[in-house]
């Protein structure tokens, strides 16, 4: 019964996940997406972003970029297994060396010796894997503090976890770990807030932002044109 | 007679190569270090006249973007219902506020940046292609770059979008003025935008 309830639960999910250009997305839920970007811009306002920014000056360029590869490195299962998943084995080999290398002769993961060895980084994830597959974006969501993302993203995200340290660290470390992640992340977008404060529309510029940027990444930078630009006009 | 033919095809094929509009990327390439050059020449004199600066951006670099098909791009489905005067006033207009927006950047930053460009391959009769490169930062990473072009009506290869790290001028702004489009009209917008490139400032005080 609780099977068959959740493969209806997807098959609906899927369903809604039509594929539509970033500037003219679906977003049928727009009212209480923009009451939650207001929301979370004001914790990001009056929390993240000074914490962030703190680090950036506090903690030294060196320490931080240890931390940076330090995440980057706990992410390669998830980068060898979604690689493996969108028919990239030799992109699998490659992260599967990155993670033995960086792990080891990079001190777990502190340092990146691998992409200097020529084994550069990628940036895989079930979300898009699943857009591999053909799965468009759906709805655009705003969530509470957890931002942006579409139907086909969240699903994505359920997946990650198996491939996150989630399930193997005890949650008294990945708690720690996942704020210190967030914070490092955020402090290397302090630049991009005066874009996000001068757009004419906030919402819609975060909103087209996000669903390019997963769209070039679906497509590892080469988005088929019709989905990139949708009604050229002509 | 055949002895002859061959090398005679060549040399015709070589001086019709030699007539032949350089190749995408070297446009860019070539593009980039004119104005650059120009720039270290008359650094103190640009800045001290920014009037004078828009409008050496406005003939070195304009030319090689196709502003007409890019305004076409960023209006979208609105392009169509628009008529010749409005088609003309917008990429006007939106040009302008391009090159008040980006000019100053290009003048404060035109010497902290190196561009590393990838090697490009394009079939001979290729009608689009997009030039990607690298921009090397001190102490930050490498920003990923890429101009959209296809052959404007000189034959030149053109510009029409610039893609940073997957996120399209293009598609950027179409999604801005739809919203604008939708509350005031295309006039309405016409007008922000000739109102001075401040627009995208302006706004923010109210979001």
């Amino acid at each position: 019964m609780n099977f068959r309830f959740l493969s209806l639960a997807l098959a609906l999910a899927v369903s809604a996940c039509a594929h539509t250009p970033p500037d003219d997305p679906s977003d049928p839920l727009e009212p209480f997406n923009r009451a939650m970007f207001s929301f979370n811009r004001g914790a990001d306002r009056y929390v993240l972003r000074p914490v962030a920014r703190s680090y950036g000056e506090v903690v030294p360029d060196l320490a931080q970029r240890g931390v940076s590869n330090f995440f980057n490195n706990l992410k390669e299962p998830r980068n060898i297994v979604n690689g493996l998943l969108q028919g990239k084995p030799l992109q699998a080999a490659s992260d599967t060396g990155r993670f033995l290398l960086n792990s080891t002769a990079g001190f777990a993961g502190l340092m990146d010796v691998a992409t200097d060895a020529g084994m550069p980084r990628h940036d895989e994830d079930f979300g898009q894997t699943l857009g591999r597959y053909g799965i468009g974006p759906g709805w655009y969501l705003m969530l509470p503090l957890l931002g942006p993302t579409t139907n086909r993203d969240l699903m994505g995200r359920g997946g990650d976890y198996y491939t996150g340290t989630g399930p193997y660290v005890e949650d008294s470390v990945d708690l720690p770990m996942t704020a210190l992640d967030l914070v490092d992340t955020r402090s290397r977008y302090l630049s991009a807030d005066s874009l996000i404060d001068n757009a004419i529309d906030p919402y819609i510029f975060v909103r087209t932002a996000y669903l390019q940027q997963r769209l070039g990444k679906v497509y590892d930078g080469n988005p088929p044109r019709e989905l990139m630009y949708g009604d050229e006009g002509d | 007679m055949k002895r002859f033919l061959l090398p005679l095809l060549l040399i015709l094929s070589l001086g019709s190569a030699q007539a032949a509009p350089l190749a995408p990327d070297a446009t860019v390439k070539q593009a980039t270090e004119e104005i650059r050059d120009l720039i270290r020449a008359n650094h103190q004199a640009y800045s001290a006249d920014k009037a004078k600066f828009y409008a050496v951006v406005d003939q070195q670099l304009v030319p090689h973007f196709d502003v007409r098909y890019i305004a076409q791009l960023v209006l979208g489905k609105n392009w169509r219902t628009a008529n010749e005067d409005q088609r003309t006033r917008f990429a006007n207009a939106f040009k302008n506020s391009l090159i008040r927006s980006y000019a100053d950047a290009l003048l404060e930053n035109y010497d902290s940046v190196e561009a590393e460009f990838q090697p490009l391959r394009l079939a001979a009769d290729a009608n689009d292609a997009t030039v990607r490169a690298k921009l090397i930062r001190k102490n930050a990473p490498p920003v990923n770059l890429a101009f959209a072009m296809r052959p404007g009506s000189d034959g030149e290869w053109k510009i029409y979008d610039v893609i940073i790290e997957n996120l399209s001028l293009v598609t950027n702004f179409r999604s801005q003025f739809n919203a604008e489009i939708k509350k005031s009209g295309l006039d309405g917008l016409i007008q922000r935008v000739e109102s001075g490139g401040d627009y995208l400032k302006e706004s923010a005080k109210g979001a």
